[in-house]
């Protein structure tokens, strides 16, 4: 009996649950998720450790509600990178900021334990990181017909802005490089675009 | 006693005939890895009997080392082309890390894994190759900014990382079959749009970057 009312608690109030889960990031980036004590989180959120278990019934449902959250509002960067309303470059730019902001609020929290300690949520994220690629070959695919882009290999293309992401996950390579996320981006994305040469030289393959 | 030491003197007899089946035994590795290694299997795939191995090498452990060393000092005649001054300054990279990258696709992540794991002193010297190159690479980009071929404010290490991932993406062979891309394909790829751009001259960027 008691089990049935607490799922009912569990599944009505979803609001509730995302603003602790959001107000509760920062905490996470301080302890990680390895050991969650549910008094601390208890008290840094200002609600009592019951009333946390009424909403959540493991750890392990915390860390997934948190990474799907997160997620939600990660999806948006499609939205951009596809509004018409932008210019061409100004898509690409927008959206890619905001997914690697977004993102660099997980790799705070975790990556490497992730994939260790909940490794179905760690699934999640990089089915997420593959639907993310798609979206950018479908982007530079377009700048290719459209004629905006030379004509190189899109594939590539997206798999090399993912392999920029994981280093910007690399908190130590960026602390010790006295980088910040948006000062990589930034130079990621004007490479990418306009390429490191200094007054463009005619380009020739043999 | 005896036999030990004459078998030591044949080891240095033949120089060529030892570097001969050092790349060999390469080849072997690329194939095969070095995980469950057995000389007998490999002597026989190989078709050289065990004891002419043994006049040149004195263990397992040698024979990796040797064949490991032979690929690096191959590879680093990256070097000399990277530091030709004759070349015009993007051409050096570009011939300079196409040879390096046509020849490090042969050494799969599998490999130097393993190698990690199995052979942790044969790894190092890998791994203070590896940050070698990172840092050949990157003096590659102070001078070129220095000397005005580069963009001035771009990042000599964020710019030598981005190399080392496109490396790795090498490396891990898997990702180039699976969307079937040649080496050198990928090569000109990573040249064309890391030193020109991914944007058509002809389109003008100026005024699509948006404000900071």
């Amino acid at each position: 009996m008691g089990r049935k009312s607490l799922n009912k608690t569990r599944s009505s109030d979803l609001e509730k649950r995302k603003k602790w889960i959001n107000n509760a990031m920062p905490y996470f980036q301080e302890y990680g998720i390895r050991e969650i004590n549910m008094e601390k989180m208890a008290e840094y959120l200002g609600i009592s450790k019951g009333t946390i278990y009424n909403h959540f019934s493991s750890k392990g449902e915390i860390v997934e509600f948190a990474v799907r959250l997160k997620m939600d509002s990660i999806k948006d960067f499609h939205k951009i990178l596809f509004d018409y309303q932008l210019g061409f470059v100004e898509r690409y730019y927008k959206a890619i900021q905001y997914y690697t902001q977004q993102l660099y609020d997980i790799s705070l929290l975790i990556i490497d334990d992730l994939k260790e300690l909940y490794p179905e949520v760690w699934i999640l994220i990089s089915n997420f990181q593959d639907a993310a690629m798609k979206g950018l070959v479908r982007y530079y695919e377009e700048g290719m017909a459209s004629g905006n882009f030379v004509k190189v290999n899109p594939k590539l293309l997206a798999r090399e802005d993912r392999l920029f992401f994981e280093l910007l996950f690399n908190q130590k390579f960026l602390i010790k490089n006295n980088l910040t996320i948006s000062k990589a981006f930034n130079d990621h994305f004007k490479i990418k675009f306009n390429g490191l040469i200094e007054s463009k030289i005619p380009f020739e393959l043999e | 006693m005896m036999g030990r030491k004459s078998t030591e003197r044949d080891r240095y007899k033949d120089r060529e005939i030892k570097e001969k089946h050092t790349v060999r035994f390469m080849v072997y590795f690329q194939n095969n890895g070095v995980e469950n290694f057995s000389m007998s299997k490999m002597a026989k795939d190989l078709g050289i009997s065990k004891t002419t191995i043994y006049n040149h090498f004195s263990s397992k452990e040698e024979i990796i080392e040797a064949a490991i060393t032979y690929k690096l000092n191959v590879i680093s005649e990256y070097q000399t082309v990277l530091e030709n001054i004759t070349l015009p300054y993007t051409e050096r990279y570009r011939k300079a890390m196409l040879f390096f990258c046509v020849q490090i696709f042969d050494v799969s992540n599998k490999l130097l894994l393993q190698i990690k794991e199995s052979y942790p002193k044969i790894w190092i010297k890998v791994a203070i190759f590896q940050k070698n190159v990172m840092l050949d690479l990157k003096s590659y980009y102070e001078i070129g900014i220095e000397i005005g071929v580069f963009k001035s404010d771009t990042n000599p290490v964020l710019l030598s990382v981005d190399d080392q991932k496109f490396f790795d993406l090498l490396s891990n062979q898997a990702v180039l079959k699976e969307n079937n891309i040649e080496v050198l394909e990928a090569f000109n790829h990573h040249y064309r749009v890391k030193f020109n751009g991914l944007l058509d001259p002809s389109f003008e960027i100026l005024n699509q970057i948006p404000k900071q």
